[in-house]
């Protein structure tokens, strides 16, 4: 699901901006292992956020030995966030309305 | 703020396309080799970790387009191939492409049309030498503190500004009105424009009779009738 995906993405940089790779290991280990992004929609996603002006990026040295390009979250990003964070939370809820009750 | 900061990233997208995609390039890079150093670290070979990175990536090609597409850097390229593919399907289509043809035609028609109009009566100067000159002249008259426009003309006015004006080389008379047109079918009332005077104004006429199409053949030059006119 693509909204999921971005709100993965918004959430894992909300404390700290990483890059590319770090957004994929971290949602993989934060998730313990369930969640994996490919790569062939990662960046993609990343491109798209950043043209929303979600995400702000900037080439940083990084813990990889060379620059790499850095996300953070704008001032938009976070407003964002919180809307996809509010309607996730509403699906979620609902599902779970449906599966106890039904 | 967002907003400038979502149009500088586009335009840098459009016009410093070459270093956008050497970002994007370098990007993808790091994340192969971080790939090939993780495979490394379970004990491959180089060759193999290569490989394993490769596939573990995917298309690499195709995520970059994607990445592009994304960044909306293909406008060129799909604006041509969105004209190709709206060639393509006017041809193919006949039933739609015919109507909407039909319907853009009349409407690039009727909007020359009106323009051709506008152009001809507001726009373009009077088809005669020096039409700045011409003026409109009207009567007001203050009558205990309260001015009165458009004051009527009478017969001795008009004398007194023939005689005595000094500003204007001449003088004419127009009035608007109705006029009641009969002929072979139903009598008809048309707006009519009774004027006398001299040859510019009688030139102006012409042109106001051309302009005012239903009321041509009402128009009259009776003397008498403008004079009276109010």
């Amino acid at each position: 699901m693509q909204g999921t995906l971005d709100l993965l993405i918004l959430k894992t940089i909300a404390t700290d901006p990483l890059h590319g790779w770090a957004i994929a290991k971290r949602i993989q280990v934060l998730s313990g292992d369930v969640l994996s992004v490919g790569q062939g929609s990662l960046y993609p996603a990343l491109h798209r956020l950043e043209q929303q002006g979600w995400l702000c990026a900037e080439w940083k040295d990084s813990d990889l030995g060379r620059p790499a390009k850095v996300y953070a979250l704008t001032r938009a990003g976070r407003k964002q966030l919180e809307r996809e964070l509010d309607s996730w939370n509403r699906l979620s809820s609902a599902v779970q309305l449906l599966i106890e009750t039904a | 703020m967002r907003v400038s900061r979502v149009v500088m990233h586009r335009l840098r997208s459009i016009f410093r396309q070459s270093r956008a995609d050497a970002d994007l390039q370098s990007e993808i890079e790091l994340h192969l080799e971080q790939l090939v150093k993780e495979a490394r670290a379970s004990g491959m070979s180089d060759a193999e970790a290569r490989g394993m990175a490769r596939r573990q990536f995917g298309a690499v090609e195709k995520t970059k387009e994607e990445c592009r597409d994304m960044r909306r850097v293909n406008l060129i390229a799909n604006f041509v191939r969105d004209l190709r593919y709206a060639l393509r399907t006017i041809r193919t289509k006949p039933g739609f492409s015919g109507p909407a043809l039909l319907s853009l035609a009349l409407g690039i028609g009727a909007n020359v049309a009106i323009f051709a109009v506008v152009n001809a009566v507001l726009i373009r100067p009077l088809p005669y030498p020096e039409p700045e000159k011409l003026v409109g002249v009207f009567n007001s008259a203050v009558f205990s503190g309260q001015v009165v426009k458009e004051w009527p003309l009478t017969l001795d006015m008009y004398a007194g500004y023939q005689e005595h004006a000094r500003s204007f080389e001449e003088f004419g008379v127009w009035s608007a009105g109705a006029a009641t047109v009969t002929g072979l079918g139903d009598p008809e009332q048309v707006a009519a424009v009774t004027m006398y005077g001299i040859s510019g104004i009688m030139i102006l006429a012409a042109a106001l009779a051309a302009s005012y199409l239903p009321a041509r053949r009402g128009a009259s030059l009776n003397p008498i009738e403008a004079l009276r006119g109010d």
